[in-house]
């Protein structure tokens, strides 16, 4: 067959299937991710998403990379018990954010636009659920007010984290949600399951579609630059299957649907704003080289070793080599280590004092 | 001094037992000390059973304050027909501050008022105690069956919205556990309020020698002479 000059004759070996892929095999794999962004070498990061985003905080507070804690727990809770309170997991007390949409109504409220009081809180006997985060208080929470204050509370942390980064990081999970029928306000999950109770009449079930994913991804990237003009946006998709589908559809069909809605509009996003780039997590995990290897015995969990290669992926594409910003922070937590041996001392002396009356012999 | 002599009661604790020790005193009734700084209590590492009794491995400070107390009470300490007054379990001007360094706040006026706060839930707030303090409450619930234990919650300093939830869950923690506790935050009067200057001790964070007699006749009505 005579070849004559087209583009595909220039191309780089990653650009075909043999010499990207099937060569090299999975170990092998080069260049799968190049940041479009040369960041500077304090570049901070907040992550939100889907519980495949937990990996990400995890794995970048390891690497010591500057992770923006928006809301951190209490000094003196310990990181097991903060962790089961929802504090440090994701970079404000956000939960799993699971949709495009909950994503955005949770920015715009932090941004200030919006009720934040609007979303529903859900009664279970005398204890009250966020139904934007139902499960961040174990036991729920004690009264409609608290929970509304702590909801308040993680807006003003997302506000912070945003604010305070150069790059958010979110992971799409889902195209299945729920939304109040009478508002269309999302809820993080489908009344009924994790608290609240299922109204067929109020709570209404959405398959989000590529348009209007899109369209709440736009108005998560305005909200995000209300907060702060600078930022980034780093999308990347859950590699994780449906737990379960409400589509009607057999769920491996939902999934592969969900996946490929959330993928192609995230290359779409990067298409269209350089303010937005696109992370393989979901290519790393469920290509073909990898056989399925990285997932658990359930086909759904990822293994840690899948994990360690993604973010083996992130970090190799990560560009930090601007110069980092001539302003050092001072290490937060070795000040309050200081001031708390202060507050010991001074009690101590304080209370050494008041011993010395009780030898006072009248 | 054999059992049968030694003091009346026994008063043990952070620096919140110098009131009662006083106080006591100046009833005329004959007390044992326990007094180790609340640094102490707060940091833990206690340990009690009824055979080896009041222990706190590695510190010989305190192990030399312990030995000094049960000598004093006739080589036992807990005894079912003894007292005991105790203030340990709360500590919280060690348990509170930890809370608040970050800005956190309990209380959702505070919250409101103050847009850098961040607000804890009372679920929150209680995990962090009890985290914290579990082991010297279990300790108290294995000495409250040796001996009459009555633990007396510290006074109420002021308005301060954590010190006092963070007590009062103390005080229903305590009481799960079947420990007898007396809480100012229960009492009408003067008491039940915030110190008044006739109360307060001159560092402005104890209750003085006056505030430790009024608790006493709180808990021992309607005479002291009752206690022995």
């Amino acid at each position: 067959m005579t070849q004559f000059p087209n583009p595909y004759q220039s191309l780089p070996p990653t650009a075909f299937w043999r010499t990207g892929v099937a060569e090299p095999g999975l170990d092998g794999l080069t260049g799968l991710w190049a940041s479009r962004w040369q960041l500077p070498g304090d570049a901070r990061f907040a992550t939100f998403g889907s519980c495949f985003a937990q990996h990400i905080s995890r794995a970048m507070k390891a690497r010591k990379v500057a992770w923006v804690d928006g809301e951190p727990a209490p000094w003196s809770a310990s990181p097991e018990l903060a962790a089961e309170f929802g504090y440090g997991v994701f970079s404000a007390r956000t939960a799993n954010i699971y949709s495009a949409a909950q994503f955005r109504l949770l920015l715009a409220l932090a941004a200030g636009q919006g009720d934040p009081d609007a979303p529903a809180i859900w009664q279970d006997g005398d204890r009250y659920r966020d139904s934007l985060r139902p499960v961040i208080e174990p036991a729920g929470f004690a009264s409609r007010a608290e929970a509304l204050a702590s909801r308040k509370s993680m807006l003003r942390g997302l506000a912070r984290a945003v604010t305070g980064s150069d790059v958010v990081i979110f992971t799409l999970g889902l195209t299945e949600g729920w939304e109040d029928a009478n508002t269309g306000l999302p809820f993080a999950v489908c009344p009924g399951t994790m608290g609240g109770r299922f109204d067929p009449d109020q709570h209404r079930f959405v398959n989000y579609r590529a348009a209007q994913i899109r369209e709440d991804l736009d108005a998560c990237m305005q909200h995000i630059r209300t907060l702060n003009p600078d930022a980034r946006m780093l999308l990347t998709v859950s590699p994780v299957p449906l737990t379960a589908t409400a589509s009607g559809q057999h769920v491996l069909l939902a999934t592969t649907r969900s996946k490929s809605v959330l993928r192609g509009v995230a290359g779409e996003m990067v298409d269209d704003d350089a303010r937005v780039d696109y992370f393989p997590s979901y290519e790393i995990i469920t290509g073909a080289p990898t056989a399925s290897r990285f997932f658990e015995e359930n086909l759904r969990g990822v293994r840690p070793e899948g994990v360690a290669m993604v973010m083996q992926h992130f970090f190799a594409g990560l560009n930090i080599s601007a110069p980092a910003r001539a302003v050092q922070e001072p290490d937060r937590r070795l000040d309050e280590a200081r001031e708390m041996r202060r507050v010991m001392r001074d009690e101590h002396l304080a209370c050494e004092e008041a011993m010395l009356e009780a030898f006072n012999g009248r | 001094m054999d059992v049968d002599s030694c003091p009346d009661l026994l008063i043990m604790g952070d620096s919140h037992t110098a009131a009662l020790e006083l106080a006591m005193r100046e009833e005329g009734f004959s007390t044992a000390l326990l007094y180790i700084n609340g640094n102490h209590w707060h940091a833990g590492g206690f340990a009690f059973d009824a055979a080896n009794g009041l222990n706190r491995p590695g510190s010989g400070y305190i192990k030399r304050r312990i030995a000094r107390a049960r000598a004093e009470m006739g080589g036992v300490m807990f005894r079912e027909d003894r007292v005991v007054l105790a203030s340990i379990g709360y500590h919280l001007g060690r348990l509170c501050p930890g809370m608040l360094r970050r800005g956190h706040t309990v209380d959702m006026a505070a919250f409101d008022a103050n847009p850098e706060a961040s607000f804890i839930s009372d679920g929150m707030m209680e995990a962090m105690i009890a985290a914290q303090r579990r082991p010297l409450w279990d300790m108290l619930a294995a000495i409250a069956k040796e001996c009459v234990l009555v633990v007396v919650a510290p006074p109420i300093l002021s308005d301060d919205a954590l010190m006092n939830k963070a007590a009062r869950f103390i005080t229903r923690s305590l009481r799960e556990r079947g420990v007898m506790v007396w809480d100012p935050r229960e009492q009408a009067g003067p008491l039940g309020r915030p110190l008044a200057d006739d109360l307060r001790a001159a560092d402005g964070v104890h209750g003085n020698v006056a505030y430790g007699r009024a608790v006493l006749d709180e808990i021992f009505p309607p005479a002291m002479a009752d206690v022995a």
